[in-house]
């Protein structure tokens, strides 16, 4: 009876330490915490800077690993046409979104792109819609975010 | 794991706040005079903690943001013991689990008051090298955006523009096309800083024979590069346009 007594002891104390690791492991993630961030600007309308950025982005997933960086690429001014069903690289944005890289389209410039033209830019899918390129790209950086800019 | 890793947030937070015992303050402080990187996070929690300061000169206690910094941790622990008290569950009798599930219920309301709020100044540097007139309109427009932004919401924020190259031409007397703009949004906001980088005006004087006089609202700093870098190092955001 003493033994059983000791060897659920034990039991109870392995699943604690396991239960201890796969807490914060989980609630790391769940937060948010990776190890490396990084933003990656796009601001002009030439497409091979633009592709270059592309392949920042998935180069830095690559080597880190997907779960280990977040990568988002905010687009604004000139680059937004980047995001939008027009560019040329549509299909491989929307095939990066659902890897994980995030697109962040400038709502500013939108609205500025209506303005002139008088159509409203549509955006591929899985891209988001931040109010300001810039502010955002500030943003994270404090949050911590490496700055690259192709 | 290399050594800097070692040592938690929430641990450094402590040896700003001189929380440590003898031992441990002297154990951070020798494994930091060999660890560049080590120092380094020492010194942002320290800057964190006076910028914070200068924020909320009258409640320097209550450092919010040292708490969201710890977050994770905190959330970690709870969501561990509220595991472990699971696992334990499935052992014990739930009669001998009471008593360890109530403190963890204890704990909860804890974590809703770590929401992050640093009232810190938002610090960007702009940086342009090139003559565009398109790109020098952009960038112009969204200075002037940033610091509307930042007025109208009641956040503080300094901006400062950094001009090399041929970007060095926007603050140039006599050829640049924004010199009205730049005296509106110099007259306008307090917190708007130009600065031309010395060494390209050396360079192009030098190579062209011209004297290059900058505008009144601009100062000339020695090199654009290296003061872009720096302010960098000290944690500002950087735009490159």
């Amino acid at each position: 009876m003493k033994q059983v007594k000791q060897s659920l002891v034990i039991l109870q104390m392995v699943l604690l330490g396991l239960a201890l690791s796969f807490g914060q492991g989980v609630l790391a993630a769940m937060d948010g915490e990776v190890k490396h961030k990084v933003v990656i600007q796009v601001s002009t309308d030439d497409e091979r800077t633009q592709q270059i950025a592309l392949n920042n982005a998935v180069n830095v997933q690559k080597a880190l690993g997907q779960d280990n960086v977040a990568v988002e690429i905010v687009a604004y001014g000139p680059g937004l046409g980047m995001l939008t069903m027009a560019s040329k690289q549509k299909d491989r944005i929307s095939s990066l979104a659902m890897q994980d890289i995030t697109f962040s389209a400038c709502g500013n410039t939108m609205q500025k792109v209506e303005q002139k033209t008088g159509k409203k830019p549509v955006l591929v899918e899985g891209v988001k819609v931040v109010p300001a390129g810039v502010l955002r790209i500030m943003e994270l950086q404090e949050q911590g975010y490496a700055y690259v800019r192709p | 794991m290399n050594d800097q890793n070692l040592y938690s947030d929430e641990f450094i937070n402590a040896f700003v706040d001189n929380e440590l015992s003898p031992g441990e303050r002297a154990e951070l402080l020798s494994a930091a005079s060999s660890s560049k990187e080590l120092s380094q996070r020492i010194c942002q929690m320290q800057r964190l903690k006076e910028m914070l300061k200068t924020a909320y000169p009258e409640q320097t206690n209550n450092s919010s943001s040292m708490h969201s910094r710890g977050r994770t941790g905190w959330l970690g622990y709870a969501a561990a013991a509220v595991v472990g008290a699971f696992s334990v569950f499935v052992v014990l009798q739930p009669q001998q689990m009471r008593s360890i599930a109530e403190p963890v219920a204890a704990i909860q309301p804890e974590l809703n008051h770590s929401v992050s709020q640093t009232g810190a100044t938002s610090r960007v540097v702009f940086h342009i090298s090139n003559d565009d007139l398109a790109v020098a309109d952009e960038l112009f427009d969204q200075v002037e955006f940033v610091l509307q932004e930042y007025a109208a919401s009641g956040r503080p924020i300094r901006v400062e523009v950094v001009a090399n190259n041929q970007g060095l031409r926007l603050f140039q007397q006599g050829r640049t096309l924004f010199e009205k703009r730049i005296a509106d949004l110099d007259s306008r906001y307090q917190n708007i800083t130009f600065a031309a980088c010395g060494n390209t005006m050396e360079r192009i004087q030098k190579e062209t024979g011209e004297t290059i006089e900058v505008l009144p609202q601009a100062v000339i700093i020695r090199s654009g590069i290296s003061f872009v870098a720096r302010r960098q190092k000290q944690g500002w955001s950087y735009i490159k346009v």
